[in-house]
C-alpha cells in the first residue's frame, strides 16, 4: 500500500532523500498544471515547479502539518506565480505551448488522433486561455484550483486566505465571465 | 444572455456556485432545489455554468517534458530530484559552467600542493614529480653520462633516482599515448561500425518524420485559417451590402417624401 503525504514527510524529516523525492513524482504534476494554468508560460512553469519543491524541502522542518500537505505546495506554488507576475510585469495566460511540442503530440498520437482533430483541439485549448486572460489573478486562482484540482471552498479559502464566500463570489463572477466570453464566440449557448 | 431575475435572496450566487460543485449543506440543497422548480432564470444560468465547465475540462495542460537532472529514474518529468539532505543537493544545475571550471581548476591546484608536485622544464624535455616519494631500493637502470654526475650527489639528494624513474616512465607514457593518437587519426573515417550508422538513419528517418508532420499541422492550420478569413470577410460584405442597401433605402425613401411634398404643395396652388 503507497504511504500516505504525512508518512513520506516524516521520513524525509529522518533523512531519507528518496521519501522526498516520491512525493515529489506524486505531487510535481498538479504543481505544474497550477503553475502553466496561472502563469500560461510552460517553461517558467517547470521553473516554479522545480522551485515550488526545493524551497518545500527547505522548509519541511516547518510544515507542522495543520493544513494538508498538498495544500501547503498550492500556497508555495501561487506565491512564486505572483512573484512571476510581479515580475515579468505582464499578463499572464498570453502564450501557447510552442509549435514544436505541438508537432510532437502530433507525432506521437498520428495513428489514434487526425491533424485536423489536433488542430481542433488545439483552437479550444487557446479560446479556453484567451477566456482565462479576461478574468483577475483572484478569480482564475479560484476557478483553476477549483475546476483542475477539486480543492473544496473551505481549502480554496486555506490556500488563498480570504473568507469562504469570498471564494465563492471569485466563482461565481469568475464562471460569468467565462460564460459571457464562451457565448460570444459560439461555444456556450 | 438574459438578464437575471430572481428572488432567491442576497447570497444567491454563493448558493447557485455551491450547488454547481456540489459541495452545499444538505436543508440548503433542498431549498435550492425547491427553488429551481419554479425559477426558470436559476435553472438556465446553472445549465449555462455547467456549459462552461464543460468547456473548461477539455483543457489540458501540456505533457511536462523531462530535463536531465539527478538519477536516471528517480527524477519527476519536470526534473525535480532531491538527492541528499545537504546544501549542495543541487549545486551542478545551479553553479554556470565557467564557475564549475574554476572550482575544478583550484581543485587541482590545490590538490598538486597537498601532493607537493614539481613540474620543470629541462634541455632534456619536461619532467614532472612528487616530492614525498621514497628513494628506490634498487635500479636496473644504467647509469648514463648525464645523470653520473648526479650520482655523486645522491647521499645529499635521495630522491634523484626516483625523480629519474619517474621522468622514464611519464616519457615512455607520453610516447605510447602520441603514437595512440597519431594511429586513431590516421584511421579512414569510412570505418564507423554499422550500428552508429543505423542510429543515425533511424535520428534522420524520425526528424523527417516529424518534419512532415508538422508540415501537416501547419498547413492544416493554414487552411483553417484561410477558411476562418474567407467566412469573415463574407461577413464583412454581407453587412457592407446590407448598410449600403439600407442607406439606399433611406435616400429613395427621403426623395420619395420630398417628391409628395412637392406635390402636395402644387396642388394647393
Amino acid at each position: 500500500m503507497a504511504s500516505t503525504d504525512e508518512e513520506l514527510i516524516a521520513l524525509s524529516l529522518r533523512g531519507d532523500a528518496d521519501s522526498f523525492n516520491e512525493l515529489v513524482l506524486r505531487w510535481e504534476r498538479p504543481i505544474y498544471a497550477l503553475a502553466y494554468r496561472t502563469i500560461g508560460r510552460d517553461e517558467d512553469a517547470r521553473d516554479i515547479c522545480q522551485e515550488t519543491f526545493l524551497r518545500a524541502f527547505r522548509s519541511l522542518p516547518a510544515f507542522r502539518g495543520q493544513a494538508k500537505f498538498s495544500s501547503w505546495l498550492y500556497r508555495i506554488a501561487l506565491n512564486l506565480c505572483r512573484d512571476w507576475i510581479r515580475r515579468e510585469r505582464r499578463t499572464a495566460f498570453v502564450q501557447l505551448p510552442e509549435g514544436a511540442e505541438i508537432a510532437e503530440l502530433a507525432a506521437q498520437i498520428e495513428p489514434v488522433e487526425s491533424i485536423e482533430d489536433l488542430v481542433a483541439r488545439r483552437d479550444l485549448a487557446r479560446v479556453i486561455e484567451r477566456a482565462m486572460a479576461r478574468l483577475s489573478d483572484d478569480q482564475r486562482t479560484a476557478i483553476v484550483l477549483k475546476e483542475y484540482h477539486g480543492l473544496t471552498f473551505q481549502e480554496i479559502a486555506d490556500v488563498v486566505g480570504c473568507p469562504l464566500s469570498t471564494v465563492k463570489t471569485r466563482l461565481y463572477q469568475g464562471l460569468s465571465v467565462l460564460r459571457r466570453e464562451l457565448t460570444t464566440i459560439g461555444r456556450v449557448a | 444572455m438574459k438578464a437575471t431575475v430572481c428572488g432567491y435572496g442576497e447570497n444567491r450566487s454563493e448558493v447557485l456556485v455551491s450547488y454547481l460543485y456540489g459541495d452545499i449543506a444538505e436543508d440548503e440543497r433542498t431549498r435550492f432545489e425547491l427553488h429551481l422548480g419554479s425559477c426558470s432564470a436559476c435553472r438556465s444560468e446553472l445549465d449555462a455554468l455547467a456549459d462552461v465547465r464543460g468547456q473548461l475540462g477539455l483543457w489540458a495542460p501540456p505533457e511536462p517534458a523531462a530535463r536531465p537532472s539527478g538519477p536516471a529514474g528517480n527524477a519527476g518529468r519536470a526534473g525535480v530530484t532531491i538527492q541528499s539532505r545537504g546544501r549542495f543537493a543541487s549545486l551542478g544545475e545551479r553553479w554556470p559552467v565557467w564557475a564549475q571550471v574554476a572550482a575544478a581548476a583550484l581543485f587541482v591546484g590545490v590538490a598538486a600542493g597537498i601532493a607537493n608536485v614539481h613540474v620543470s622544464y629541462t634541455p632534456e624535455g619536461l619532467s614532472v614529480s612528487t616530492g614525498w616519494m621514497r628513494a628506490p631500493r634498487s635500479s636496473n637502470r644504467p647509469p648514463d653520462a648525464s645523470t653520473a654526475a648526479v650520482i655523486g650527489q645522491k647521499e645529499s639528494r635521495p630522491w634523484q633516482g626516483d625523480l629519474s624513474l619517474l621522468e622514464d616512465r611519464l616519457r615512455t607514457e607520453l610516447r605510447e599515448q602520441l603514437a595512440t593518437e597519431q594511429r586513431a587519426a590516421l584511421r579512414p573515417s569510412g570505418s564507423l561500425d554499422q550500428a552508429a550508422i543505423e542510429r543515425l538513419r533511424g535520428l534522420v528517418h524520425e526528424s523527417e518524420r516529424r518534419q512532415q508532420s508538422e508540415l501537416a499541422l501547419r498547413l492544416a492550420e493554414v487552411t483553417r485559417d484561410m477558411q476562418a478569413q474567407r467566412q469573415a470577410d463574407l461577413v464583412k460584405i454581407d453587412r457592407s451590402m446590407g448598410i449600403i442597401q439600407n442607406r439606399t433605402g433611406i435616400e429613395v425613401m427621403r426623395q420619395q417624401q420630398l417628391l409628395n411634398n412637392l406635390l402636395r404643395v402644387s396642388q394647393k396652388q
